[in-house]
């Protein structure tokens, strides 16, 4: 009986960490690039179903675009990334909301350059970006944007700031051909409110469950100590 | 639990200034040469809570890593320099910028500032000098008898004095550019400061290489999209009270903690 408790409890201990990874999804609904997590539990029982024994947390889900007006805002339809490097290393990105730093490269942030073809991106104007991520400057080529993928299931874990590292050294980045790019867009939170809604409602309620559970656990074991046990 | 609470908050912290942005995008709607601005957020840092190999019940492990993150942040309010909409005013000290350039301003402390406000004003001495009644740089003197002002497309000053039937070259505008205006410091009074950011000013005559035209008598409006605005209200609205509602979640489920033991 005691050892049931120790269950109720872990189950109301699983369902708060659920509920932590409902809350981050829904605190960015809002921010572009951003790919949802899947609610613990869930991965694990698909991965046990698949045998699969990679990262399937994040859902790599295509996010909608939408259009922003800044020519330095790029948004990949596909399975690729931008390749960024910081000054802890190369890292993938979704989000192409790009500026420009005082030298005039490309830049998702301050110390995070976006990576082309031939390293750093130098830009001195207005620019247009096509399908294929080359970047003209009038009708000189400047360079080609670094688009690049996994073997699925991605080998990506987020660092925040949305960046994603990988997490396995072996599976190295391959070229990503099939990602086009839409100049003037951004790619919107991949969450979807309602899903994550019905979820924390229905997380909540089985934690209630739990709860009962608990309650009655502890109320059969003290009937049997204080109750049956009485002289 | 407290996990939930704070990342729903800064969740909620982050929509405020959100509505805050489109407050203050829409208050300006009217403004000549406002550049309307967006707010960008971020994903905040990811903690382990569990790693990926650690043993579940005996025997199994997990085969996935628990990473919980904590919330939202913003980081930076952009400004959007598209062109706003140039309607004509008729008055011929009203000038529009169709293009890329600021015009600049010098201030009373000797410092440059750029704006794209061109509702120009004759000073009391003759000067031209933008609504706050500070010299437009290089400066532009018109003689105390002129009746009418003309300005080329690529910013030439003419006046025409009274008596003399020939227009008088009196002065040139010049604009400059940035390699990268979102990094401007926005100073109000539609004036922006140059920064590290932004890099060094480039200067150049309208119409020349990378520069806009001058439209004379013209005002370049606001580039805020009513519309574009009102619906990004409606999300932020709705982001902001999702986040309340985990909040009231979270805070229902500590409650059944809390009745555990009655």
């Amino acid at each position: 009986m005691i050892l049931e408790i120790q269950t109720s409890s872990e189950g109301m201990s699983s369902r708060i960490a659920q509920q932590e990874v409902i809350a981050n999804n829904l605190a960015n609904v809002n921010t572009a690039g951003f790919k949802k997590d899947r609610v613990f539990q869930e991965a694990l029982e698909q991965a046990a179903a698949s045998e699969e024994r990679n990262n399937e947390v994040t859902v790599f889900e295509q996010g909608a675009l939408r259009k922003s007006e800044s020519p330095l805002d790029l948004a990949l339809v596909g399975d690729g990334f931008f390749v960024v490097q910081t000054p802890n290393g190369e890292r993938y990105t979704r989000n192409g909301h790009f500026q420009l730093d005082p030298q005039g490269l490309l830049i998702l942030d301050d110390d995070v350059w976006v990576e082309g073809m031939s390293g750093p991106i130098e830009i001195k104007g207005p620019v247009t970006v096509n399908e294929r991520g080359e970047i003209f400057q009038g009708s000189e080529l400047l360079d080609r944007l670094r688009i690049v993928t996994f073997d699925k299931p991605f080998p990506l874990r987020k660092e925040g700031n949305h960046l994603f590292y990988s997490i396995d050294d072996s599976a190295s980045p391959r070229e990503s051909t099939d990602t086009s790019i839409k100049q003037g867009f951004l790619e919107q939170s991949n969450v979807n409110p309602i899903e994550e809604m019905v979820k924390m409602l229905t997380i909540y309620r089985y934690f209630e469950a739990d709860q009962k559970v608990l309650q009655t656990q502890d109320d059969l074991l003290d009937r049997a100590v204080n109750e049956i046990g009485r002289v | 639990m407290n996990r939930i609470m704070n990342t729903a908050a800064s969740g909620m912290a982050a929509q405020q200034l959100n509505v805050d942005t489109i407050a203050n995008n829409l208050a300006n709607v009217n403004t000549p040469g406002y550049k309307k601005n967006r707010i960008e957020f971020q994903d905040l840092l990811y903690q382990t809570v569990r790693p990926a190999g650690s043993e579940i019940v005996d025997g199994a492990e997990s085969p996935t890593e628990l990473q919980v993150g904590s919330g939202t942040r913003p980081v930076a309010t952009t400004k959007m320099y598209t062109q706003g909409e140039i309607v004509e005013t008729g008055n011929p000290l009203d000038i529009a910028i169709d293009g890329d350039g600021f015009l600049q301003i010098l201030m009373p402390d000797g410092v440059i500032n750029y704006t794209r406000d061109g509702a120009l004003k004759i000073s009391s001495d003759g000067k031209l000098v933008n609504s706050d009644g500070f010299i437009l740089e290089p400066e532009i003197s018109l003689p105390l008898d002129t009746v009418g002002v003309s300005i080329s497309r690529d910013g030439r000053v003419s006046v025409f004095i009274s008596g003399v039937t020939e227009p008088e070259e009196i002065g040139q505008l010049e604009l400059v550019r940035f390699i990268n205006p979102a990094g401007l410091k926005n100073l109000g009074h539609n004036l922006y400061q140059q920064t590290t950011a932004s890099g060094e000013p480039i200067y150049g005559n309208p119409s020349t290489e990378g520069f806009g035209n001058i439209e004379q008598r013209y005002l370049e409006t606001s580039n805020v999209n009513v519309v574009d605005e009102m619906v990004n209200m409606i999300v932020a609205q709705r982001a902001y009270e999702i986040n309340s509602k985990v909040i009231q979640t979270a805070d229902d489920m500590m409650g059944l903690v809390n009745r555990l033991k009655s």
